[in-house]
């Protein structure tokens, strides 16, 4: 998956007809399918991501930081496991750090000007830390959600 | 509570201007790309997808921004040959300047929860950008600029919205100045938690409308537009 989720603007041709759930999905699908190669940190992330990208008002998900950015820190970082962690290197949409019993989650959403952009990161925020409860994980020692773009 | 500004005359101009408008910006402004690199994957219809423009929230807000624009745009330059005076090349560059300049991240804007380690915000690039979508769907008006003038850093501080618009000609300046307070009142009540102490509406430039411009006092486009009760062409909430 790119580092973004597609939006759901019939005018974006980029994204086509794929739907936010079902890239949801198929994120969830290509979870599995990563766990024999990715760390438990990475494995976390994308399972984050599908559910942040499942959040009814949320229409992308952002790297935290600037593409070009994190693409040159993702090269290096994946230079230097080898290329086995090179694609979970590159730009996972969620952010996760920290030990596991404080870890930090951070992720940037994009939201539908239809929803509304304060209570849409409450909701993701609860989402991330219910999650994190029922996966048997401590409490987060902080959950960042920002909003990168309306509409 | 407004500040003094630019009543200098300025118009829609041609195709060309916009393009030489690109070339101003540094790659820095978006996330490493510049307008003109984002005006092109617009051309192409976003197509094949880039990741590092799909993947950066300014350069997704400053392509809507791009794309209202150019609907306006085509309006303007189809009267362009029967207007007068000659356009001036500054004004679309100016609204580029700014779209660019709006779309960057900027200030973080806190949204309360009550767990403390919750860190929630929004970007002052997505409420810019938001403004300014709210200011394009105003019939008659093309804006300028944005800006949110105040810490909105801190929770509960009073800001005040600033817009710089342009109207066309025929336009009412005070409803839709009104229209655009209104709107941009309820996207900032829905989706923020800002504290809003006024939404000043500068009007500073008359555009010819797509319309024959026979009918238009001689002298009155690129003239700053007065709204009665308020100096200089003033609206504030």
């Amino acid at each position: 998956m790119s580092t973004t989720t597609p939006a759901p603007d019939p005018s974006a041709a980029a994204v086509g007809d794929v739907t936010l759930a079902e890239v949801a999905v198929a994120e969830a699908e290509t979870v599995a399918e990563a766990a024999v190669s990715a760390p438990a940190d990475t494995i976390l992330a994308r399972e984050l991501a599908a559910l942040v990208g499942a959040v009814p008002g949320v229409t992308a998900l952002y790297p935290a930081r600037s593409a070009p950015a994190s693409l040159v820190s993702a090269v290096l970082a994946a230079a230097a496991r080898g290329p086995a962690t090179a694609a979970a290197a590159i730009a996972e949409p969620v952010a996760v750090s920290g030990a596991p019993e404080a870890l930090s989650i951070s992720v940037t959403i994009g939201v539908d000007p239809s929803a509304s952009a304060a209570e849409l990161c409450r909701t993701v925020h609860d989402r991330l830390r219910d999650h994190l409860a029922a996966a048997g994980l401590p409490p987060a020692a902080g959950i960042r959600v920002h909003v990168g773009a309306i509409g | 509570m407004t500040e003094p500004h630019d009543a200098s005359v300025s118009h829609p101009s041609s195709a060309a201007a916009a393009v030489s408008a690109f070339s101003s910006f540094e790659p820095d402004d978006l996330d490493g790309h510049t307008i003109d690199e984002l005006s092109d994957y617009l051309d192409a219809g976003r197509m094949p997808a880039d990741p590092s423009i799909e993947g950066s929230a300014g350069c997704q807000i400053a392509l809507a921004a791009l794309a209202r624009l150019r609907a306006v745009s085509v309006t303007l330059l189809e009267t362009e040959a029967s207007s007068e005076p000659a356009p001036d090349e500054n004004w679309i560059s100016g609204i580029l300047q700014s779209i660019g300049r709006e779309a960057r991240a900027g200030r973080r804007i806190p949204v309360s929860h009550p767990d403390p380690a919750a860190d929630l915000a929004l970007t002052e690039g997505s409420v810019r950008g938001l403004v300014r979508a709210a200011g394009d769907a105003i019939p008659g008006l093309v804006i300028g600029r944005c800006s949110l003038d105040g810490d909105v850093t801190l929770p509960g501080e009073p800001i005040t919205v600033r817009i710089e618009a342009s109207a066309l000609w025929g336009t009412s300046i005070p409803d839709a100045a009104a229209a655009l307070r209104e709107a941009v009142i309820s996207a900032l009540g829905r989706h923020t938690e800002l504290v809003l102490a006024g939404v000043d509406v500068i009007v500073h430039d008359l555009l010819p409308a797509p319309t024959p411009v026979s009918t238009a006092p001689e002298g009155a486009a690129g003239t700053t537009a007065a709204v009665p009760g308020e100096p200089n062409g003033d609206e504030r909430a």
